[in-house]
């Protein structure tokens, strides 16, 4: 499954790239993100993702690895995890990019691939994608709201 | 003969109240129960497996996984010994067995495989067929290792270094000089999904290494296979394995050739406990669907509809392992041809390994989807044309005696005559229901059975004139023990009720090349007439010397043998023979492809056709087909047991709606994602037509006893197509892909209108 957003932003990559490493206010625009915790800055990070899908409660302890970045400009990251009760595996690989555009602003753009493997997919992969969708949508709308308070 | 006539159905009394033994009542003394964890990954490098926690749980006695097998000859295979017993070192499709619990009961199987973690380093896969031939496509298996022979003739044509296990080509005439001579060509391509199996029984296997070798109670189709292939991977002799076959619930081909049963075994192995293992239906649709198909058809006609050539090009997504899928690709080429003179043709096939559930034989292997793609065709010719349907039909028909391909066996039956009783039947049916608005679509399918002429059954005629009929043609549902009962008594002149047919064990039973492919009643017919000629000759030695008359003037009667107006019962006969009041005689019928003076060699044994005809109404707001009325019309040669022999076809019909109307198993992201009985939708009642008419013509015309032909899967051929056709002739909606869901029925004639 993949999904991406582009949006344009008031503000300068600096401004955004200091929000995107500040990561209690990443995790709030992040739906169902709890117990965020920055293990090596811009390298490992963990995090629990809840989220109920159709009739099951899905808990994912997962690892987050930041494969490359480069300040402001680029980070591609990794997440991985299981949900122990539906045995689904869950991973994403994110590309974040932010670049100049004209005076004072920037262009923001998210490109996710979300793999799901194991029981939930079989049972309910429509499901799971509307949800991914979703929390995309809502991803989106929550980051915009970050990035105006900046 | 008895004045009784028999059931037709003698079984189905046990089978409604739940009295009927499927493998899953069975219970072998000291048995336990296991469990297959499966990959959730479509294609993936096995990085380790830790069962330790799950051995801690009480009640597990034993966990198998890849590293287990390495003892084993650990591949197996029909064609390509390509599949592990279990996953080694890795996975290929989402649900390959990876790991295997034996348990005190199933819950506890159940919990311990949560306890099992499985390291995984996922691999690129390729879930569809067109994209897995590409030189970038990730290669399924590295190697293609063949067999021969073994277990239809032949052998495979892989492409080394790619994801091709099997190629197939033939070619008569110019085909390329006869297409720039036609006034038209018409080409098209045409896709047929993946379909499951769908048995009401799920595959369930026991299997027990006992002192005296290994048993195996299955729900296979082909015990001799079985035992053959056990026989390899465990080194064992023949002698020493024993697979016995109680009623099955439906097989379709999902039973067939090998399935779950080395899995079942190598469990029971490791845990050195009889071990059963019974599927959930979703299970069963992780270990085999019908392969699906890109067709490509290109004719060439004149404008008055005359075929002049065709070329077919068939791909067929294989899934992970080969099984019987390079059958399948050559038998989907052949079906394509269609009941009519081509002057000029040529067939090209192939079948690509895919990170799928493995394709497999299913009724009518091939036929379904060639047959989708050639009659479609047909109609879209005669659409632009301006002719009837039915007329370019006829006006192409092979006769009685043609050559479908001048090295096949000619085409054995009239498909004209069916065409024409099926037009009969609809018109009338359409008349008694003028009300509602129809559309007609009519098709006609010809399949060329891959039958091994190779079977052979025991007649034990007891002291008391009873009769054991002792073979391995499994009751898969097909009626086929009491046809061979029928048959038996026929041939020993003997009321139906004297005889019984046992169940399938091959330690008892002798060998039968397997049940499927429309085969069992007219091979196993066969092979009781040559027992009974022995039965009969011994009979008539014995009374000879202790009646001391002339052996040819014994006759079999009811019970016992008449000599003029003579009479002696079996046990009579046979108590002054053995001195004794106790006794049997044993007799061995045989089927080679020598027998019948040779004429059983020659492909295919006989063709297996059927005219299908259909009254559609469409739903325009919802897109949603109802068919009303459908017409079956089939030359069976004789038929054995009405009821039985209807109900085969009503099935087949029913089933040919199923990837007609709703049935497809998707794939995104390499997951299968409809492979539950919530999402997989296969017809119901509702779906069944208010009237249905089966004519099954006895022509008396096939190899069979009293001239039969082998039935049971051709009525699945022309449904797909014959909808389509009604379809495309009431809304001028062509759809070239199924199933014909509602939405697809939908946005074609939404298309059509604004066009």
């Amino acid at each position: 499954m993949d999904f991406s957003f582009e949006a344009v932003l008031p503000t300068t990559p600096d401004r955004i790239w200091t929000l995107m490493i500040d990561i209690e206010r990443m995790a709030a625009c992040i739906p169902g993100c709890d117990k965020i915790e920055e293990q090596e800055k811009l390298k490992l990070y963990s995090a629990v993702m809840k989220q109920k899908i159709g009739p099951f409660k899905l808990e994912v302890p997962a690892q987050i690895n930041v494969e490359s970045y480069e300040e402001p400009s680029f980070v591609n990251a990794a997440a991985a995890g299981k949900d122990k009760f539906t045995g689904t595996t869950l991973t994403v690989r994110l590309k974040v990019n932010v670049a100049p555009e004209g005076d004072g602003a920037s262009k923001f753009s998210v490109n996710a691939q979300l793999a799901v493997a194991g029981r939930l997919a079989s049972l309910g992969y429509s499901v799971i994608k509307k949800k991914a969708e979703e929390n995309f949508v809502e991803f989106e709308r929550r980051i915009k709201e970050q990035l105006a308070q900046v | 003969m008895s004045s009784r006539a028999p059931s037709p159905h003698p079984d189905h009394v046990d089978k409604v109240t739940g009295r009927t033994e499927y493998i899953t009542d069975v219970e072998v003394p000291g048995m336990v129960h296991g469990k297959i964890l499966r990959s959730p990954h479509p294609h993936a490098v096995i990085k380790g497996i830790d069962a330790s926690a799950a051995l801690e749980m009480p009640g597990v006695i034993a966990v198998l996984t890849g590293a287990d097998v390495a003892a084993l000859n650990n591949h197996w295979g029909l064609y390509l010994k390509d599949r592990p017993v279990i996953a080694i070192d890795r996975v290929r499709y989402v649900g390959e067995p990876v790991a295997m619990v034996a348990a005190a009961d199933e819950r506890i199987a159940e919990e311990a495989l949560e306890a099992i973690s499985v390291d995984y380093e996922p691999l690129p896969f390729v879930t569809d067929a067109t994209e897995a031939i590409e030189a970038s496509a990730p290669l399924v298996h590295e190697t293609h290792d063949t067999v021969k022979d073994f277990y239809f003739k032949g052998e495979a044509k892989p492409v080394a270094g790619t994801n091709i296990f099997q190629r197939y080509n033939y070619e008569h005439g110019d085909v390329e000089k006869a297409f720039a001579q036609a006034d038209r060509c018409f080409e098209a391509k045409y896709e047929f999904p993946m379909i499951f199996h769908y048995a009401m029984e799920p595959h369930c296997v026991i299997a027990s290494f006992q002192s005296d070798g290994l048993t195996l109670w299955s729900c296979g189709q082909s015990p001799t296979a079985i035992q053959k292939v056990l026989s390899r991977v465990f080194g064992m002799p023949l002698a020493r394995i024993r697979i016995i076959s109680p009623n099955v619930g439906g097989g379709f081909g999902g039973k067939a050739s090998v399935k779950i049963d080395p899995l079942v075994a190598a469990l029971a192995w490791k845990a050195r406990r009889p071990v059963r293992v019974c599927l959930s239906v979703s299970e069963s649709m992780l270990t085999a669907r019908r392969l699906s198909a890109s067709i490509r058809v290109k004719t060439g006609v004149r404008n008055d509809g005359t075929i002049l050539a065709k070329s077919v090009s068939v791909l067929m997504n294989g899934g992970a392992y080969a099984d019987t899928g390079p059958a399948v690709a050559v038998k989907a080429a052949n079906r394509a041809i269609g009941p009519y003179r081509i002057p000029n043709l040529k067939l090209e096939s192939m079948a690509a390994y895919t990170n799928t559930v493995p394709g497999a034989a299913f009724r009518s292997i091939g036929g379904p989807q060639a047959v989708w793609a050639s009659e479609s065709q047909m109609d879209e010719i005669a659409e632009a044309l301006r002719l009837d349907p039915l007329e370019i039909r006829n006006r192409n028909l092979l006769r009685r005696g043609e050559h479908v391909r001048p090295d096949l066996r000619p085409i054995d039956v009239e498909m004209g005559e069916a065409m024409d009783i099926a037009t009969r039947e609809m018109t009338q049916l359409r008349a008694s229901d003028s009300g509602s608005k129809t559309h007609r679509g009519t098709a006609l399918g010809i399949s060329d059975p891959g039958i091994m002429a190779v079977s052979s059954v025991l007649l034990r005629l007891k002291i008391d004139g009873s009769v054991a009929v002792v073979s391995n043609s499994v009751e898969i549902g097909q009626g086929v023990r009491e046809v061979l009962r029928r048959l038996t008594a026929e041939q020993l002149k003997q009321p139906v009720d004297v005889v019984e047919v046992l169940t399938p064990d091959t330690a008892i039973a002798p060998f039968d090349w397997g049940t499927g492919a429309s085969r069992s009643s007219l091979m196993m017919g066969l092979a009781i007439a040559d027992a009974a000629a022995d039965i009969r000759r011994q009979i008539a030695d014995i009374a000879a010397i202790v009646l001391e008359v002339d052996p040819q003037s014994v006759e079999l009667c009811e019970g016992g043998i008449a000599i003029g107006n003579r009479k002696k019962t079996f046990g009579e006969l046979l108590h002054a023979y053995f001195g004794i009041d106790s006794g049997e005689l044993v007799s061995i019928g045989r089927v080679s492809p020598y027998s019948n003076a040779g004429k059983l060699a020659q492909a295919p044994l006989f063709w297996e056709t059927a005219a299908g005809q259909c009254a559609v109404a469409v739903d325009e707001d919802t897109g949603e087909i109802s068919v009303r009325h459908y017409v079956s019309v089939a030359d069976v040669g004789r038929v054995v047991n009405r009821a039985a022999a209807e109900g085969q076809d009503e099935g087949a019909t029913v089933m040919g709606l199923g990837h007609t109307l709703s049935e497809e198993l998707v794939y995104q992201d390499g997951q299968p994602i409809n492979a539950t009985m919530i999402d997989y939708h296969v017809p119901t009642i509702d779906e069944v037509p208010e009237n249905f008419v089966t004519v099954l013509i006895e022509s008396g015309t096939g190899p069979g006893l009293g001239g039969m032909r082998g039935m049971g899967e051709g009525a699945i051929l022309p449904v797909a197509p014959a909808v389509a056709n009604a379809l495309a002739a009431g809304y001028g909606a062509r759809i070239r892909e199924l199933p014909l869901t509602p939405e697809r029925v939908w946005r074609a004639i939404r298309d059509r209108k604004e066009r």
